[in-house]
């Protein structure tokens, strides 16, 4: 991976997940009174229903980078997971549905895993080809067209409203952030990720299993995209097996947003929960402020490429080292990182 | 560095034949191969000439994105998730602009397609952007500016604007965008086998640190391998345009992800520093050849996806087995 993590150091300084989330909070808070419309409790159920969608595959692609590694296929197994929810639910019950999807997503993971610990191989290809795979596969089980259900029970409850500010399926999301972070932060098991996603080779030396660790991580990261696309799919009483990658690109800046670097080894769920709840503000605000969906599309693009160029490690290097005669007369060398790692 | 294939952890440094999972998997993909020839040749009306022809036109987009593709690959920085929104929007402003003639359409295509993908080319070689983070957010923001200014609607070409028919014409049968796709896959080559810039791409991605450090411009590399992805998307919109005389966002389809198949199934290793155009070019014809196959025997688009992402797995396999062998 070594085009993708390198070594940072400027990222760490960047104020991670959680001032982000409370600065555009407040910027939701402030930009309305300037201009027109006023936040009410269901911009908040808003925000906390796209957290509810995107939360899932951000935690699922945030736990591969952190370990180091890169699961495109998240993407279509959320997509696989809502189709197959919907569809197994229908006939056997929305907990034999639920299973399904995260089996499917398991197995999809450990597949993915299993190859990329084996063959020692970048997971980049790997989870693209994944994501081929699952596609084509949510395809041919929804047929081709969208699976809708005609039990609305489980959406009704779903999106009930909870406190005022939320939905049952925001709820329940919260707690599954919340219990990963907890999983993730003091249990051995968060150690063992961190430390893969490192320096695999001293993990390797100091004890830990490397591949169970690889295969492990890409089999939770199937298995919470998985559960995730059934609740979307419960949530709304249909999926869609068509694969957009909307959700995928909020996904990776959340976890950048919530303090995963791109060298890995850094970051939390509850931090990757923050920059999703810091993403979902941006876009209620902008819909508050009654700016047209056009410009909304620009100016969250615009958010998600700064957020991408910010998290670039040599950012401060100065075009000379397009010419590399000239950087080495420069200074650059000494703030670069790169020689002192 | 936390390159996972350059470290030998879980893998004993043998030979991969010596393991009997490896050793099973290579046989086992040559049988699929052989299956796979069988499958493909034997399908009624696969080998026809005019289902060579259509098979040629069907891939001269995916083929010329594809060549960009590849050099990005061969420098080591992954591949660019913005072809398919570039090639897409590059198609709409050259309908646009044909209110300025044709030739000045094609140049400002093309040089506006190449400088937008140079400046990501730039934040990731000077930088050290992750280019596929990179260039997801990218399509993002491009996707945001090219609906604010289209309005999200379908671009038509001026009423008095030059014919733009010579682009989706046919000379002794086969697309005009074949001949350009073949043409830009040669140039692409020559650029990559007989200048410097083209040997210090495949030292970048071979070993990007040994070529910094032997003061080679590998940042501009970079930039240019980029700046020339960007450009054959450009290529392929114009081409596109031609074909479909109209132009939107939804042209872009899946030719991104058809694109980094066709490179990853003509080989090209993904962590850079070895592949080819002409080996892209071969990938691009072999996957549109078994997709015409499963058109012909009437397989649905799933399983058509679901081949493509099979044959993606066994290439990625194949390339690494094959590498770590040799080394």
């Amino acid at each position: 991976m070594s085009s993708l993590f390198r070594q940072t150091s400027f990222v760490r300084r960047v104020p991670r997940g959680p001032a982000i989330a409370i600065a555009m909070w407040l910027v939701m808070l402030i930009l309305p009174s300037l201009t027109t419309g006023s936040v009410e409790a269901q911009n908040y159920r808003d925000i906390f229903q796209n957290f509810a969608t995107v939360a899932p595959l951000a935690i699922a692609m945030g736990i591969t980078m952190i370990m180091a590694e890169f699961d495109i296929s998240v993407i279509s197994t959320f997509a696989l997971g809502g189709v197959l929810a919907v569809k197994v639910g229908d006939s056997s019950g929305i907990f034999v549905g639920t299973l399904a999807a995260v089996a499917a997503g398991a197995v999809a993971g450990i597949v993915q895993g299993s190859i990329i610990a084996r063959f020692n191989i970048s997971s980049v290809p790997v989870t693209l080809a994944g994501f081929l795979l699952i596609w084509g596969l949510t395809e041919v089980v929804a047929g081709g067209q969208q699976v809708a259900s005609e039990n609305f029970a489980p959406g009704e409850k779903l999106l009930s409203v909870v406190a005022e500010y939320f939905t049952l399926g925001s709820i329940l999301v919260i707690a599954g952030v919340v219990i990963a972070h907890l999983l993730l932060c003091y249990t051995k098991l968060g150690r063992d990720l961190r430390a893969v996603g490192g320096d695999r080779r001293a993990s390797k030396i100091s004890g830990i299993r490397v591949p169970w660790v690889i295969v492990g991580t890409f089999a939770a990261s199937g298995l919470i995209a998985g559960l995730g696309g059934a609740l979307q799919g419960f949530s709304f009483s249909n999926a869609n097996p068509l694969v957009s990658f909307n959700p995928l690109v909020s996904a990776v800046i959340a976890a950048i947003i919530g303090g995963v670097g791109i060298s890995g080894a850094t970051g939390s769920p509850l931090g990757i929960g923050c920059g999703v709840l810091a993403l979902g503000t941006l876009s209620e605000t902008l819909v508050i402020t009654e700016v047209s969906s056009d410009l909304a599309t620009v100016i969250t693009g615009g958010f998600l490429l700064a957020i991408a160029i910010i998290s670039a490690p040599d950012l401060r290097v100065l075009p000379t080292r397009l010419l590399p005669g000239l950087a080495r007369r420069s200074k650059r060398s000494a703030l670069d990182p790169e020689p002192t790692s | 560095m936390n390159s996972v294939a350059s470290t030998s952890l879980g893998t004993p440094r043998v030979g991969p034949l010596r393991s009997p999972v490896t050793a099973a998997l290579l046989g086992g993909g040559l049988i699929a191969a052989v299956a796979a020839a069988w499958f493909v040749l034997s399908t009624d009306g696969f080998a026809t000439w005019s289902n060579v022809k259509a098979i040629l036109a069907a891939s001269s987009f995916i083929g010329i994105i594809a060549i960009g593709q590849t050099a990005v690959m061969i420098s080591g920085n992954f591949f660019s998730m913005s072809m398919g929104i570039q090639a897409a929007g590059s198609a709409m402003f050259f309908l646009y602009a044909l209110k300025f003639g044709l030739l000045p359409a094609i140049l400002m295509t093309i040089v506006i397609g190449a400088v937008i993908s140079a400046l990501q080319g730039y934040t990731i070689g000077v930088w050290g952007a992750s280019p596929i983070i990179l260039t997801i957010a990218s399509s993002s923001v491009l996707t945001g500016i090219i609906v604010l200014i289209s309005g999200g609607g379908t671009v038509h070409p001026p009423a008095d604007a030059p014919s733009i028919n010579f682009l989706g014409d046919r000379v002794g049968g086969i697309a005009v965008s074949a001949f350009v796709m073949v043409g830009v896959a040669i140039l692409a080559q020559v650029f990559l086998s007989r200048t410097r810039y083209g040997a210090v791409t495949y030292l970048a991605g071979a070993n990007r640190a040994a070529a910094r450090a032997a003061g080679l411009p590998v940042a501009a590399t970079v930039v240019v391998v980029f700046a020339l992805a960007g450009l054959c998307a450009a290529v392929a919109g114009i081409m596109m345009s031609g074909f479909q005389q109209t132009a939107s966002l939804s042209l872009q389809g899946t030719l991104t992800f058809d694109a980094i198949a066709a490179v990853l199934v003509g080989g090209c290793a993904v962590l850079g520093g070895r592949g080819s155009a002409i080996a892209t070019l071969l990938g691009t014809l072999g996957i549109s050849a078994i997709n015409s196959a499963l058109v012909l025997r009437d397989y649905s688009n799933g399983v058509q996806i679901l081949v493509k992402g099979g044959i993606v797995l066994a290439a990625v396999l194949a390339v690494h087995i094959w590498s770590t062998q040799r080394r």
